[in-house]
């Protein structure tokens, strides 16, 4: 199973220009809302036309504008799950999956109905219309509709931004489940960094319609490579850098200079630090990237402790985060203070877009 | 008081011309709904005309489409049928100003549906025409049973076109709101009262499950 996509595509704010493969994997689309993530599952589902590129699902060109070619959406054979799962409201769930399946035969559609409610275990609620379904119940129905159709592409939209924040963990679990036990490309997309993080092996940050970044997720997380992935995979902290040497870069809006503990490239344009991976001095014995903050502002959230820290007045400041549980040695009250913190070389990124 | 004839003619007519227009105002909602731009607004205008034009303009129109010397009222003479002055000719008028009502509410309906719900069915492969059936019509009940009825409540009160095209023969053409307008102009008026509580009523109990239903929608 693969997929090929190669889009080009003018909307109201910019031009959405994707290009991107995928093998049997789940890839993510990781972007802020209305960077054209979901323009590009409409493209590949057949909803929407690009202007312009090509499509290949399974070696099956589904849109060439050069030949053509735009299949409608129905030979497409893509399971799409859409952000409010789109389940049909006036049938019930069983229902859902018959009209799906109606060129099969009377005991055929039942054996693969009945085999797909078993599998995902939709018992408790298979003669239920969606409105009497929780938002878990509508995603694994629709998942399950999806599924019976044995879809040779995945897309799910946004699949957890609809459910509540306590059911999403559960949920998460539960879909992860299935996409696993599914063998096929499974395109994930979110804005949600976290979830991304999790559920895909790959990804491809999105930002205003071009890309910021691709390539596996956990080399994204730990080298984001540009300016737009490194804040969508989280970073607090960037800035305009210059390179000094091989090792060695100048942070001006910060006032500090870093040792890294990778090559610097020439084309260096800014550093990135993440909020978690500033740490106190304690002992003293930090060798290099050793500064004194100004603690600016020390705030605590239910699972963490944001700090604020500048060097001194005329320069920008830093944020910190300290898990909650651990903050043994300085007090709430402690602001205004100065402290030595370090930042380790390995930990200091660097973007050259 | 013994001819009972408007009061059967009235409801034969506007039910006939309520099926008619249904059935008309689907296809047409479903083929507007489906437009863009401006030849939308241009459709949607003209088959609205016959909300707000005058009954009489809609009248003269019908007159000129299956009057005696149009083509198309000698086509029908050449087989043998007379539109103008029959029973016929008050079901087409009814039916032409209740369309437009049946229509509206169709297509607002319709065009209500969430767009990802019919996307969904697309990618599921489900044909434009599975769709429209079986996905949005039921989707859409409550909206065609509402047009159905104020569709109805109208041909029921249909006046002008239908003096104009069908005439005013009793216990042929003769509905309710001719005989009304036929007994106040001949000075009947205990009659045309009676006739007057009669459509009020009807009327009336054709509207107020409209709402009742339409609240418990909500």
């Amino acid at each position: 199973m693969s997929l090929e996509a190669d889009i080009v595509k003018k909307l109201s704010d910019f031009t959405l220009d994707v290009h991107f493969k995928a093998e049997n994997e789940r890839l993510g689309l990781l972007g802020a809302s209305g960077c054209g993530k979901t323009m590009t599952l409409k493209c590949i589902a057949g909803i929407a036309a690009p202007d312009s590129g090509r499509i290949v699902i399974n070696g099956k060109t589904v849109f060439d504008s050069v030949r053509n070619i735009n299949l409608p959406p129905q030979k497409r054979r893509i399971g799409y799950l859409f952000q409010q799962y789109a389940l049909f409201p006036t049938m019930t769930v069983r229902e859902n999956m018959e009209i799906v399946l109606r060129h099969f035969s009377k005991a055929e559609r039942k054996r693969r109905i009945d085999e797909m409610i078993t599998k995902l275990n939709l018992y408790d609620f298979c003669n239920r219309k969606p409105s009497r379904l929780s938002g878990g119940q509508q995603q694994r129905a629709a998942m399950a509709r999806i599924l019976v159709t044995s879809p040779e592409l995945i897309m799910l939209d946004e699949p957890l931004s609809a459910l509540d924040s306590f059911l999403r963990n559960s949920v998460e679990n539960e879909l992860m489940r299935m996409l696993v036990s599914f063998d096929a490309t499974i395109l994930f997309v979110s804005h949600n960094r976290d979830e991304v993080f999790r559920i895909c092996e790959r990804m491809f940050v999105l930002q205003d319609g071009q890309k910021a970044a691709f390539g596996t997720t956990e080399e994204l997380f730990r080298n984001p490579g540009s300016l737009a992935a490194a804040r969508l995979t989280g970073v607090k902290n960037t800035a305009p850098a210059f390179r000094i040497n091989r090792r060695k870069i100048n942070v001006p809006d910060w006032g500090i200079a870093l040792e890294t503990a990778g090559d610097v490239p020439d084309d260096l344009k800014y550093a990135a630090v993440r909020a978690h991976h500033i740490y106190d001095d304690i002992s003293g014995s930090a060798a290099v990237n050793c500064f004194c903050f100004q603690v600016l502002r020390k705030q605590s959230e239910p699972f963490k402790i944001q700090e604020l820290l500048r060097i001194s007045g005329e320069y920008q400041p830093l944020i910190r985060f300290i898990s909650g549980d651990y903050d043994p040695v300085f007090p709430m009250q402690e602001i205004q203070s100065v402290r030595k913190m370090f930042i380790p070389p390995e930990h200091v990124m660097l973007l050259t877009d | 008081m013994t001819d009972w004839s408007p009061l059967f003619i009235s409801l034969k007519t506007s039910l006939c011309a309520t099926v008619i227009a249904f059935f008309l105002g689907i296809v047409a909602a479903r083929l507007v709904a489906g437009m863009n731009g401006k030849s939308k607004a241009a459709v949607d205008c003209i088959l609205t005309l016959p909300l707000v034009l005058p009954p009489t303009v809609v009248g003269f129109f019908l007159l000129l489409i299956f009057g005696w010397n149009s083509p198309v009222g000698q086509l029908l003479r050449k087989v043998g049928i007379r539109i103008i002055f029959s029973w016929e000719a008050a079901v087409i008028a009814a039916a032409v100003v209740a369309f437009p009502l049946i229509y509206r509410t169709i297509r607002a309906s319709l065009e209500q549906i969430e767009p990802s719900i019919l996307d969904a069915a697309r990618t599921l492969g489900l044909s434009e025409w599975t769709i429209f059936w079986r996905v949005m019509l039921p989707i859409c009940l409550p909206g065609c049973a509402a047009g159905a009825v104020l569709g109805f409540a109208r041909a029921l009160g249909e006046f002008g076109a239908t003096l104009m095209i069908a005439g005013n023969i009793p216990g042929k053409t003769q509905t309710i709101p001719v005989a009304i307008w036929s007994a106040a102009g001949g000075n009947e008026m205990n009659i045309a009262l009676i006739w007057v509580l009669i459509i009020v009523s009807i009327s009336f109990f054709v509207l107020f499950p409209l709402n009742i239903f339409g609240k418990s929608r909500l």
